[in-house]
This record gives structure tokens, C-alpha cells and sequence, in this order.
């Protein structure tokens, strides 16, 4: 009987299919998503050796250089090395970005879990919570966050994953919905697994594909919304190489110096670029019915 | 001799999928006479839609037509431009398929989506046209047609949706209408009064019906010729009482003892073994031969090609004198 | 259901929602630190100043008996005063809205301008070159941050161009940059919807059905199949609404525009509670106006809704 279900549970949920790997590959959008995020990683994994200088090296010398083969992006208003900084701030946009998501991840499947699997009272109250967030505008409920907080990289983080977990818990709640009356589910309940089991054990790895898309297409907006609060001045504090915080010290010299204001930006449209690349294909092939808003 | 008002000549048709584009009708000559009834048996995924929906030209985006040609009134119409089909459909040839249910627009009044056609075929104002299309449902037996042709289509039951279907296709009075499984979503009780009403029209406006079904006992209810497809193929055609009274295929034979032990007598499940074959993976020679009772060597070797048995009766195997 | 029972029904949904938000709120504005009392009065204030000012600000109570005394001016259309300008902030906002509804407005009409027909061309051109560079084109352009899309802007049409202000209002005209990248990554996205709902409804029965009937191309493929693929798209017109507000804090602070989002994003930073509050306070109202009207305009437009009435998630 246990085997019989250990089996059930397993094909249930057999999240690699190599026809699917196939189709994967033969993606032509998802393989240069892959490609430019590939590039990225690569930045931000070796950044102490591409990156000419440090990222907070001053040299007030060579204040608002024009890009040059010795200072490929050029220099900022203190002279530091614009090429420099976004290499090593590439560390951070990717780190914040899946932080965001973990986060709001965590948030969003609980909730979902739980409003899917009891349904009912805590389901009419988690769904009307979700449903409050939704409508509401997200940026405006993390500035508030971010003041109460204070400013900060961190922060900014919580801030974002806190007002943007609805789409996982909507997603969560409507798949558990659908599986609760499945057979292995039923027979789960019926060797008396707990409730907690059956939700993590169960249910959860049977979403966890439409969450793996979820997550690749949130990363962007995870990324645009951080760098919009450091913009603000809310976020990453000086000298944190953050692209949003340099945008923000950047465009007080903008005519001047445009450069400091122009890669930080392309760097951060590359990265989300490359992750709605990959959520794209992975949607595609995983989870066509997907569907964020 | 009456006239041909339709032939299907050499017909192929594919639908495009990850490992190739596969077979749904391949080869296939049909010749429909005016004022004929004509029915195409065979079972679910034999390609008989496929053809159906070939004729107007309302195939999906994946398929192919790969080659044929399908004479309409002596036009070949997978050859006429866009405008000069637009002015057959609906006009002098109508299709009503298989599901009611989605086949109305959910925006609109049925009133309305029956109008649209004499406004469009005919040049008729709304006005007339709308008045025109009450009293084309009201004839297709819509009871109170005139206050229902102002309702939308989610408020009719199906067999309704069907009626308007029929009413909206048959208002610039067809020559031909093609009905694919008009009845299949249908309830068995609503199934007999689609079929006499489709009858009735017929009588009444002379036009000629081309019936697509999986379902033997309505054929010998409505038709005047059969053809049974299987595969892809045509395998056998003639006239109806020739047809029941003595099948020369094998497939036809099985389908005819299925709807006979149906019927009362001893039954006999499963008179035909096994299932339609995999287009990708087809049998060699004859694909009905795995499943056949009559299987020779010649049949696992060659295909056989229409012969005529007798002057109505034409069918494709190398055994049907055994068989007959 | 009659139209009006449904539209008091879904503002009735409503008021929990304009309750829920403004209750949160007002206790985050309240356990923020710093003290507002000291930004007014600066630092060299006596205690018993600070004490009598905290009493006249009413800044003393707890935050339930402050929540109920803003509440029951709310009701009668006093939003309380500015702590910073001690102007009315019924005042404030109404100098400051018209700029961002219409800022909200230009950015809509290009946004949806632009995504429904590109959308429905690339629908139409499903699978040739063409439909792949527009798709392209869209996830490029939902991937660039609006604000550095009004920076750039900025430069090229406001600096080296010098067709446009580069910031603050002058006119009408001022608006259109700010606009432009608020509309850019919506219009992506509406894009994106309109192309998938069409492609999903040209291959429904009842376009086919169209087709049978012998209906020339543009009375199918703007009667029967545009006619139901425009309805999600004119739902996420109104869910967009607050998303715009958002963007638009960010797009005004940018730009110096006069508008509700840069007075939002100074309030915040001055800590000036009655403003924060009172914007929020519109906003949320806004959402469930917008909203409400949105599901108004689909049962308008879908027969089917009025009877089914769509609830829940």
C-alpha cells in the first residue's frame, strides 16, 4: 500500500520529462534569455576579476570621465569606475531579485496552501486579504513599508516581497483547489498522513512547476521595483554599487555626464530582459495556462 | 442521371505536429448527385470531419491540403479566391457542425446572427432581415420565435442552439448543406427531431444534405447513398438498402452487425477487434487488415483500390466477393 | 439582476476594502519613527511646546480614537490639515489630482492605443516574422524601468533635441515625456493580452461559424472574433489603474510634476500623516471605483456575466 502510493506520488509529479527538455532547447527566446543571464551570473560570480577597480574606489582626479578604453562606461561624479560598479552590481541585482522571490514565494504558497486546502472561513478571509493586495497599487504599500523600515537594501527587500506575494498565493490556492480530490490525495488521507503532510508532501511538489515559471517571471518585476525604490532614494545606500541607486546619483549629472545614467539602466532592462525571456519559454513549455494577471 | 453538384477528387489533407504532418484524408474521390442525401460513416478520428470541413474550406490553421481538388458546381473550390468563396459559404453551401453549444457567438442575439446572412448574401436592410430570421427560426420549430430570436445564445438549450444553426445556414436556401455530426452533443430524443428537421428542409427547399456520422442507425433513417470511411480512406460506397442489405467490405460489415446486435438479436460486443490504427504508424497494404477476419497475404501487401461491384456499389478490398 | 443592484453589490464589496487599507495604514503611519512635531517645531522646542502642539495636532490620543476622529471629518469631506504647509488637504489634492488624472489619461491612450493594435496585427500575423519582432519588441519593452525610460527621454527629447521641457509643468506638452514612460512597459503588457485573446478566439467555433456563414473578413474578424477578445483587455484597463498611480509617484517625483504621486512621495518623507493618509485614502477609493466600473463595463458588454455574475477569485 505505501509503495503503491510512494509510486503514485512520484508520477504525479515528475517535474523533469526529457520531451519537455527538448522543446526547451528548440525555444529560441528561452535559449538567449539563458544566454544573457548566463552573461550576468558571470559578471556577478567574478566580478573581483573583471572589474578593473573596486566599486567604491575614489579618485577625485578623474570625476566624470567620458567612457574610454581605460574606463569602458566612463566615471562617476566622484571619479569611480561606472564599468566597475555595474559589474560588481550585477551581485546585487540578482541577489535582491531572488530574495524578493523566495520571500514572496514563501508568503504567497502558504497562504495559498492553506486557503486552497481548507476551504471555508480561512479561505474567504486569505482570499479577501489577496484579493485587497492585488487591487492595490504595489509600489505605494512599499514606500510605506520602506519608511517605516527605514532605507536600506534590506528593507527595500522586505518591502517588495511583502506587498507582491498575491499572484503565488491566487496560483497555489487554485491548483491545491484542483488536487485536494485527487486520487492520491484521497488515498493519502485515507493512510491517515496529516493534513500538514498532505499539503507539503503532496500537494506542494505538484505546483511546484507552475511556481518555478511564477518565480522566473516575477524576478523582473522583483528587480524593477527595487531599483525604482533605490531610485527614489529609499533603497541601497552609497557606496553600494545598486544600478537603481547609481541611476539616482547619476541623474543630478545626467546632461553632463549621461553615461552614468545610461548603463546602469540597460544593465538592469538586460536583466529583467533575460528572466522574461526564460519565464517566457519556461511557460511555454511547462505551463502554457499560466497566467500572471 | 441526376447532376453532380459535388466531387472530391484525389483529396489529401495533414495536419501539422512535432514528428511530421500526418495523414487525415488521403486520397479520397467522392461524388455527391443534386438533391441527394448523402452519408459519411465511420468512426471518431477516420477523417471524416477533416473532410467535411475540407469542402468549405474551414480546416484548421495546422493542416495542409496537400492535394485534390473539390469541385463545387464545376468550380474547383480550393482554387477560387477569397471573395468568390465568401459568396459560396453561406449561400450555396452551408455547414453546421458538430457542437451547438459553441458554435453561436456569445455577443450576440441569435435574431441577429441569423440576419447577418441575407444582409450579407442577399443585400437585405436589418429591418427585413430581422423579421426574415424570425421567421426562418420559428420554421426550424423555435417556439415563440419571435421574442426568442432577441435572446442570447447561453439561454437556449442545445438542441435550440442547433435549430438556429440550421436556421441561420439554410436562409439563403443552399444547395448544399453539409452537417457534421449535427447531432452527436445532443440528447437521443433531440437527435431524432435534428434529423427529421433536416429532413423536412431538405423536402422543402430540394437542397442536397452531405450527413458526416459515427452512427449507422441514423444513415438507414435519412440517407439515400453511404460512403464508410476508415483511415483516411474510402473504403466503400453505394446505395443505402445496397449497403444494409449486402456490405461488401468487412469494416462496413462490422459496423452494420453492431448496430443489428444493438437492435435486439444476441449480442455480439466488440464485432470489430482492435482500434483505427496510428496515422504515423500505418499497417502495410490494407489498414483495415490487422483487424480483419477476411486477411489474405495479398491484403498485408497491397492496398486495394475502388472497384465497382455493381453499378451503384463500388468498394476497395481484394476479398469482397468472399465477403459479400 | 438589474444592473443598479449589481453595481451597489460591487461597491458594497468595496467599502471593507476602503476600510482595510486606510485602518493598516493609519497604524504604519503611527508606529513610524521620528516625530512629526519635531520636524514642524524643529529641535530646539521646550517640551511643554512640543507637549501643547501634540495635544493641538491631536497627536496625543491612540492611534483608534485618532483613526476614529479622522474618520468621522472623512465623512464630512474634511481630510484634516497639512502638518508641514497647514494647508487643507482637501486643498492639496484638489490642486494636485487633475495633473495626475491626466497624466493617467494621456498614458492610457497611448498605452492601449498602441498594444491593441499592435496586438491584434501580431494575432493576425501569429507565427510569420513579423508577429515574432513585435512579441520581441513587447518583452523588450516591459523589461526597461519606467523611470529610466523617462530619463532617457529626457535627454534625447528634453536635452539634445530640446523639443520638449525637461521638467515641471508648462502645459499640456509637459505631460507627454512623463506619459510616454508610463505608457511604454503597459502597453507591452496589453499587447501581450490582446495578441493571446485574439489568437484564442479566431480559433473558436463561432468565428469558424462566421466564416461558414460567408461573412466577409473584416465583419469576422471585427464583429465576431475583436468583439470578445477586447473584453479582458478592457478589464485589465481598469485593474491597470492603480499599477498607473504607482507608476506614477515614481514618473512625477522624476519629473517635478505638480501631480498627487510627487506630493505622495514628499509626504512621506516630511512624515506629513493627514496628506499620506488622504492620498491613500483616494487611491484606494479610486481602485474600487475603477474596479467596480470594470466589471460594470463587462457585464455591458458580455451578455453572459449579468446572469452568471462572476464572483470570487
Amino acid at each position: 500500500m505505501t509503495r503503491l502510493l510512494e509510486d503514485l506520488r512520484k508520477k504525479a509529479y515528475s517535474v523533469y520529462r526529457s520531451e519537455e527538455v527538448k522543446l526547451l532547447i528548440r525555444h529560441r527566446r528561452g535559449v538567449v534569455g539563458l544566454a544573457l543571464l548566463t552573461i550576468i551570473v558571470f559578471m556577478a560570480l567574478t566580478a573581483d576579476l573583471i572589474a578593473p577597480r573596486r566599486f567604491d574606489e575614489v579618485d577625485t582626479a578623474l570625476r566624470l570621465q567620458p567612457p574610454s578604453l581605460k574606463h569602458l562606461f566612463g566615471t562617476d561624479h566622484l571619479g569611480r569606475d561606472v564599468f566597475s560598479r555595474i559589474v560588481y552590481g550585477a551581485r546585487i541585482a540578482l541577489w535582491v531579485g531572488i530574495l524578493v522571490v523566495l520571500v514572496e514565494a514563501g508568503i504567497g504558497v502558504t497562504l495559498g496552501l492553506i486557503s486552497g486546502y481548507y476551504s471555508g472561513f480561512l479561505d474567504k478571509v486569505i482570499s479577501a486579504f489577496t484579493d485587497m493586495l492585488w487591487a492595490f497599487p504595489p509600489i505605494i504599500l512599499a514606500l510605506a513599508i520602506v519608511t517605516i523600515l527605514g532605507p536600506g537594501l534590506t528593507n527595500v527587500v522586505i518591502a517588495v516581497a511583502v506587498v507582491s506575494w498575491a499572484p503565488y498565493a491566487r496560483i497555489v490556492r487554485a491548483k491545491t483547489q484542483s488536487l485536494v480530490s485527487r486520487e492520491f490525495v484521497m488515498a493519502a488521507r485515507a493512510i491517515g498522513e496529516s493534513d500538514l503532510s498532505i499539503m507539503f508532501r503532496y500537494i506542494l511538489p505538484n505546483t511546484l512547476v507552475s511556481i518555478i515559471v511564477l518565480a522566473t517571471l516575477t524576478i523582473p518585476s522583483a528587480i524593477l521595483y527595487t531599483t525604482a525604490l533605490s531610485f527614489l532614494g529609499f533603497g541601497a545606500q552609497p557606496p553600494t554599487p545598486d544600478w537603481g541607486a547609481m541611476l539616482n546619483e547619476g541623474k543630478d549629472y545626467i546632461f553632463g555626464a549621461p553615461w552614468n545614467s545610461i548603463f546602469p539602466g540597460v544593465f538592469i532592462t538586460l536583466t529583467a530582459l533575460s528572466f522574461n525571456l526564460l519565464g517566457d519559454a519556461l511557460r511555454d513549455v511547462l505551463d502554457p495556462k499560466l497566467r500572471l494577471r | 442521371m441526376p447532376e453532380k453538384i459535388l466531387e472530391v477528387q484525389n483529396l489529401k489533407v495533414c495536419y501539422e505536429t512535432g514528428r511530421g504532418c500526418v495523414k487525415a484524408v488521403d486520397d479520397v474521390s467522392l461524388t455527391i448527385f443534386e438533391g441527394e442525401a448523402f452519408c459519411l460513416v465511420g468512426e471518431t478520428g477516420c477523417g471524416k470531419s477533416t473532410l467535411a470541413l475540407s469542402i468549405p474550406r474551414l480546416l484548421p490553421p495546422n493542416s495542409r491540403v496537400l492535394d485534390g481538388r473539390i469541385l463545387f458546381k464545376g468550380k474547383d473550390l480550393l482554387r477560387v479566391d477569397d471573395s468568390e468563396l465568401q459568396r459560396i459559404r453561406g449561400k450555396e453551401m452551408a455547414i453546421v457542425f458538430q457542437n451547438p453549444m459553441t458554435s453561436l457567438n456569445p455577443a450576440y442575439r441569435v435574431g441577429y446572427q441569423v440576419a447577418e446572412v441575407p444582409v450579407t448574401h442577399l443585400g437585405m436592410s436589418w429591418d427585413k432581415a430581422l423579421t426574415s430570421a424570425v421567421n426562418q427560426l420559428s420554421k426550424v420549430g423555435i417556439p415563440d420565435a419571435g421574442i426568442r430570436a432577441r435572446d442570447y445564445p447561453h439561454v437556449y438549450s442545445g438542441g435550440m442552439k442547433q435549430r438556429s444553426m440550421i436556421a441561420m445556414m439554410t436562409t439563403c436556401k443552399p444547395s448544399l448543406l453539409i452537417a457534421d455530426e449535427p447531432t452527436t452533443a445532443l440528447d437521443v430524443t433531440i437527435q431524432a427531431q435534428i434529423l427529421k428537421l433536416l429532413h423536412s428542409l431538405r423536402v422543402e427547399y430540394g437542397l442536397t444534405l452531405l450527413l458526416i456520422t459515427h452512427n449507422f442507425g441514423i444513415v438507414a433513417e435519412v440517407c439515400d447513398r453511404v460512403g464508410v470511411m476508415y483511415s483516411g480512406k474510402i473504403v466503400e460506397v453505394g446505395e443505402v438498402t445496397e449497403i444494409f442489405d449486402n456490405p461488401l467490405h468487412p469494416y462496413t460489415r462490422g459496423l452494420i452487425e453492431c448496430v443489428a446486435s444493438r437492435r435486439g438479436s444476441k449480442a455480439r460486443l466488440n464485432q470489430i477487434p482492435g482500434s483505427l490504427p496510428n496515422p504515423l504508424n500505418l499497417p502495410s497494404g490494407c489498414r483495415f487488415h490487422p483487424r480483419c477476419p477476411y486477411t489474405t497475404y495479398l491484403c498485408m501487401k497491397e492496398e486495394p483500390t475502388m472497384t465497382e461491384a455493381t453499378s451503384n456499389h463500388s468498394v476497395a478490398c481484394h476479398n469482397y466477393k468472399a465477403v459479400g | 439582476m438589474g444592473l443598479l443592484s449589481y453595481t451597489t453589490k460591487k461597491l458594497l464589496i468595496g467599502i471593507p476594502v476602503v476600510f482595510g487599507v486606510t485602518i493598516i495604514l493609519f497604524y504604519i503611519m503611527y508606529s513610524l519613527p521620528g516625530d512629526p512635531i519635531k520636524l514642524i517645531a524643529g529641535e530646539r522646542v521646550t517640551p511643554e511646546r512640543v507637549e501643547e502642539l501634540r495635544r493641538a495636532w491631536g497627536l496625543d490620543q491612540p492611534p483608534y480614537v485618532q483613526y476614529f476622529y479622522w474618520l468621522s471629518h472623512v465623512v464630512r469631506g474634511d481630510l484634516g490639515v497639512s502638518i508641514v504647509t497647514k494647508q487643507p488637504v482637501s486643498y492639496l489634492l484638489m490642486q494636485r489630482l487633475p495633473y495626475t488624472l491626466m497624466l493617467m489619461l494621456i498614458s492610457m491612450l497611448i498605452s492601449y492605443a498602441i498594444g491593441v493594435s499592435i496586438g491584434i496585427v501580431s494575432a493576425l500575423m501569429k507565427g510569420k516574422p513579423i508577429d515574432g519582432l513585435l512579441s520581441v519588441t513587447a518583452i523588450v519593452s516591459y523589461s526597461i524601468p519606467g523611470f529610466w525610460l523617462g530619463l532617457m527621454l529626457m535627454l534625447v527629447f528634453g536635452y539634445y533635441l530640446r523639443l520638449l521641457p525637461i521638467s515641471g509643468y508648462e502645459g499640456l506638452h509637459s505631460l507627454l515625456i512623463p506619459a510616454l514612460s508610463l505608457a511604454l512597459p503597459s502597453s507591452a503588457a496589453v499587447m501581450r493580452l490582446m495578441r493571446a485573446e485574439m489568437i484564442e478566439v479566431l480559433n473558436e467555433d463561432y468565428v469558424r461559424t462566421a466564416w461558414a456563414k460567408g461573412l466577409p473578413r473584416r465583419r469576422v474578424l471585427v464583429v465576431h472574433a475583436l468583439r470578445n477578445a477586447v473584453l479582458p483587455v478592457v478589464v485589465m484597463l481598469f485593474l491597470d489603474i492603480p499599477w498607473l498611480i504607482g507608476g506614477a509617484v515614481v514618473i512625477e517625483t522624476l519629473f517635478a510634476l505638480p501631480g498627487m504621486g510627487r506630493l505622495l512621495y514628499l509626504s512621506i518623507i516630511r512624515q506629513d500623516y493627514a496628506v499620506v493618509q488622504g492620498i491613500v485614502l483616494i487611491i484606494t477609493i479610486l481602485t474600487v471605483v475603477f474596479n467596480t466600473l470594470g466589471d460594470l463595463v463587462v457585464a455591458a458588454l458580455d451578455p453572459r456575466v449579468r446572469v452568471e455574475k462572476g464572483e470570487g477569485m
